[in-house]
């Protein structure tokens, strides 16, 4: 039942995140002439406001960011970072799970400007994340004693990379609001034993190799110099 | 154009994160949870199956389960110790053609194994037992049917025959 509500929150959340994307582009700028010039250098400041909406669910918190430095607005190098816990009911369905990390990307951007402020973007990122994890299970008989067990891992780390496929649109001047497809495939991560990890934070489930994500963000670009 | 372009993307995007954020099963039948051990009940002299019921199984460190005396069956599934590597029961029972006040039996069983804690699919941890092996008993025979060398819970029978 928490599975069911969770998931109308999630699908609810969802569908008012595509509303705002939508309704933007009704009040894109005309930056016709805009789109001739760009800024020699620029500084991005990102948000990803899709986690903070996703607060509303009960099982996982999660923050992340990103600054990048670029060239004509096409180039830029990119850094993000990120922070989370995450409790799943159902990691140990006769006990409890909590993992808590921080995960850091590093990679890079090209965007196609299409027209009017309008981008569609391919990237890469190098990923790492450190976390620890925690939890507790509890076996139960008609007989004898329950067994319960505790367990608390330090230390956890994975590596993975990232294919990224983004499109954005300036609503204001310097302000942009987009989404990006993530292909994410593991590169270093040993799982242990007996009990194993659940979640890696910043990629998702530990027993996915690859798996798809999906980001929704802001952005605020400070640009320096104009050219062609 | 490229506003359609933009749209699409997140539209898929979200559509993407929506099948691929699956729930875990909730409801996927009955979890045992603690180790435990199937046995069948014979009659000696005809070899064949014989219904029992069970009146009491009794642990003398843990007390005893009493509320199995109105079933009767042909198999039962007993409990293991998960703090030891023996389990040592006293059961009280009676073929279900006898009366239990008039023939109850007392049967003592010995059994010995190996732990090991494992993940079950529906992700609940739960300890198997492996390596079974009938130190003692009561009853007139009882013969440990292993599928597979290792004797582990899940590939073994213990037939009991009275």
């Amino acid at each position: 039942m928490i599975q069911n509500s969770d998931s109308i929150i999630k699908h609810l959340v969802l569908g008012l995140l595509l509303l705002l994307p939508m309704s933007s582009l009704a009040q894109t700028p005309d930056t016709t002439s805009s789109t001739e010039r760009f800024a020699l250098v620029h500084l991005d400041v990102e948000l990803d406001y899709g986690k903070l909406i996703g607060q509303v669910v009960d099982f996982e918190t999660k923050y992340e960011g990103a600054l990048a430095l670029g060239y004509k607005e096409r180039f830029r190098a990119v850094v993000e970072f990120g922070q989370g816990t995450y409790n799943p009911q159902l990691a140990v369905r006769n006990g409890s799970y909590e993992s808590e990390g921080n995960w850091t990307r590093y990679g890079a951007d090209y965007f196609l400007p299409i027209n009017q402020g309008n981008w569609l973007g391919l990237g890469f990122r190098f990923a790492n994340s450190e976390w620890q994890d925690m939890g507790s299970f509890t076996i139960d008989s008609d007989l004898f004693t329950p067994r319960t067990e505790t367990f608390a891992r330090e230390g956890l780390t994975a590596s993975w990379i990232e294919i990224i496929l983004h499109t954005q649109t300036e609503v204001l001047q310097g302000l942009f609001i987009g989404g990006r497809v993530r292909f994410r495939s593991i590169a270093t991560f040993n799982q242990v034993a007996p009990i194993e990890i659940y979640n890696i934070p910043g990629f998702g489930r530990a027993f996915d190799t690859s798996i798809p994500a999906v980001n929704l963000y802001a952005m605020y670009r400070l640009g320096i110099g104009k050219t062609k | 154009m490229s506003k359609h372009i933009f749209v699409l993307i997140l539209v898929l995007g979200s559509l993407l994160s929506a099948l691929t954020s699956c729930d875990d099963c909730t409801d996927c039948g009955v979890v045992m949870n603690e180790p435990r051990l199937l046995v069948r009940f014979f009659e000696d002299s005809t070899k064949t199956s014989l219904a029992v019921t069970i009146d009491t199984i009794n642990n003398v460190y843990s007390g005893e389960i009493s509320n199995v005396k109105d079933t009767v069956r042909t198999f039962y599934r007993l409990p293991l110790d998960m703090y030891n590597d023996s389990t040592l029961l006293t059961i009280r029972s009676v073929k279900s053609t006898d009366s239990l006040e008039e023939f109850p039996q007392y049967d003592t069983l010995l059994i010995s194994y190996e732990l090991n804690l494992e993940k079950s699919p529906l992700n609940v941890y739960r300890y198997r037992a492996s390596q079974i092996r009938v130190r003692q008993h009561t009853y007139d025979s009882a013969v440990l049917i292993c599928t597979f060398s290792n004797c582990d819970m899940d590939d073994t029978e213990l037939r009991l025959y009275y």
